[in-house]
């Protein structure tokens, strides 16, 4: 029989073997399981997405047809001045191609345009992300960005077999390079702190000394294009007030990003296609 | 690990869903839970040593299948916890679904905590986050102190519909 104060000592000295233990576990078989787990968890997050999109489609199946109609003139509105859109955007491809050859440019990288719906978000203090209801079956790659209507949402992290996760441009762990509209000089953005009830922000550094911005005279930060992740002129937000940084050399400043990224159902993921 | 493990395990992932439901509907606030110490609780205060030790570990595991943190960092955290909170049960009437409320709460205080701490170094500006913390601590709380009868009820529930009575085993009758 043991001595009753090693007894008493067993459950910690099982939980240290097992911490030490799990330490020398190789990476792969983390990997692995991590994966398992993740798996094995999906079907539930599916079936609640499932479940919400049923429950919108009863009720918008409560709008009477007049309201129907409507929306019917509103799309077509919308798909005339898309048609116009689409045309002047071929042009313009055209235009841009015409000129890489001229100049000798190297081509940018061309993306195919995945839709998704958002399965679950999950926006806590410590991370921001969300699973999509897209993976490995639509060919979704990791390093992925993913867009919506207000511009950048953030890049996929994880892809799994029928899901994705998206890390967030609202992740305090997330940094990208960045330009302010009509300026080319890089910034750098990261994610912020999220504030409860208020808007998600985010936080510029390198800003240039001449640059301004107030909240009545905000500047629209866009993707730069730099380090090939994403593609240059996308919105991430608008810089609201800049203030100079410690070193004198720079000014820090705070993003505001889109109020629609928090409740976002309906996201894109441009997947980058090979080209030889 | 034991059939008991796997219902315990079983019920868990179901809390955890609900509360990743809940979670998805608060995000536009800006609001989340953190429902650790509801996992923990029970099987800490009720189960033997190493089914509930599994059944933590592998709740942890799940949470952090999709969680950005090191895979192991819930599980280890909750491993800790269920281990502390066994230590001192046999002094405390841990049969009372009351006491199990306070020692929910408390348990999911300290790993509440113990993953800001351990996570704060993400934060650009970690002053800045006080008063989210204190928001989503509070309303972390206010949720167990909702969800821990029925979370109790559920698991025990669970293991009786299995053909496992606890209340039996604690009066040693099994």
């Amino acid at each position: 029989m043991l001595p009753k104060r090693f007894d008493q000592a067993q459950p910690f000295i099982t939980l240290g073997i097992i911490v030490l233990a799990w330490l020398i576990v190789p990476t792969a078989a983390k990997r692995l399981m991590r994966l398992s787990f993740f798996e094995f968890q999906a079907p539930l997050d599916i079936s609640a997405a499932t479940v919400r999109d049923v429950q919108e489609f009863w009720s918008l199946r409560t709008r009477s047809r007049n309201e129907l109609i409507e929306a019917g003139i509103d799309l077509a509105h919308l798909n005339a001045k898309y048609e116009t859109s689409i045309q002047r955007n071929a042009a313009l491809e055209g235009e841009v191609a015409r000129l890489q050859e001229l100049l000798k440019l190297p081509s940018y990288t061309e993306y195919r345009a995945e839709p998704a719906r958002v399965a679950r978000r999950d926006f806590n203090v410590w991370w921001q992300r969300m699973v999509i209801r897209k993976g490995r079956n639509y060919g979704i790659t990791e390093g992925a960005p993913v867009i919506f209507v207000g511009g950048v949402v953030g890049r996929v992290r994880v892809v799994h077999a029928y899901t994705s996760e998206v890390e967030l441009i609202s992740n305090p762990g997330l940094r990208m390079a960045a330009t302010i509209e009509g300026d080319t000089r890089p910034l750098s953005y990261q994610g912020g702190n999220n504030p409860t009830f208020g808007p998600a922000k985010g936080t510029v550094e390198f800003v240039p000394l001449d640059v301004t911005a107030t909240p009545s005279a905000s500047r629209r930060l866009v993707t730069s294009g730099v380090g090939g992740v994403f593609p240059a002129g996308l919105t991430i937000g608008q810089i609201f007030r800049v203030d100079p940084s410690t070193d004198g050399l720079f000014k820090t400043g705070e993003v505001r990003l889109d109020p629609r990224l928090d409740s976002v159902s309906e996201v894109t993921v441009l997947i980058p296609l090979q080209t030889d | 690990m034991t059939r008991t493990t796997f219902i315990i395990f079983a019920c868990c992932a179901l809390i955890w869903a609900c509360v990743s439901q809940l979670n998805h509907y608060l995000a536009p606030l800006h609001l989340s839970v953190f429902a650790g110490g509801l996992l923990v609780s029970f099987s800490a205060l009720r189960l033997g040593f190493r089914e509930g030790w599994w059944a933590s570990f592998l709740i942890g595991l799940l949470i952090d299948s999709s969680a950005a943190v090191p895979f192991g960092f819930h599980a280890l955290l909750f491993a800790a916890a269920h281990v502390g909170v066994f230590h001192l049960r046999g002094r405390f009437p841990r049969e009372e679904t009351s006491f199990g409320m306070v020692t929910a709460l408390l348990v999911n205080l300290i790993l509440f905590l113990l993953i800001t701490l351990l996570l704060i170094h993400r934060a650009p500006t970690p002053v800045d986050l006080l008063p989210r913390l204190l928001i989503d601590l509070l309303v972390s709380e206010v949720l167990i102190i909702a969800c821990i009868p029925w979370s109790f009820a559920l698991q025990e529930r669970a293991l009786e519909i299995c053909g496992i009575s606890l209340r039996r085993a604690q009066r040693g009758l099994l």
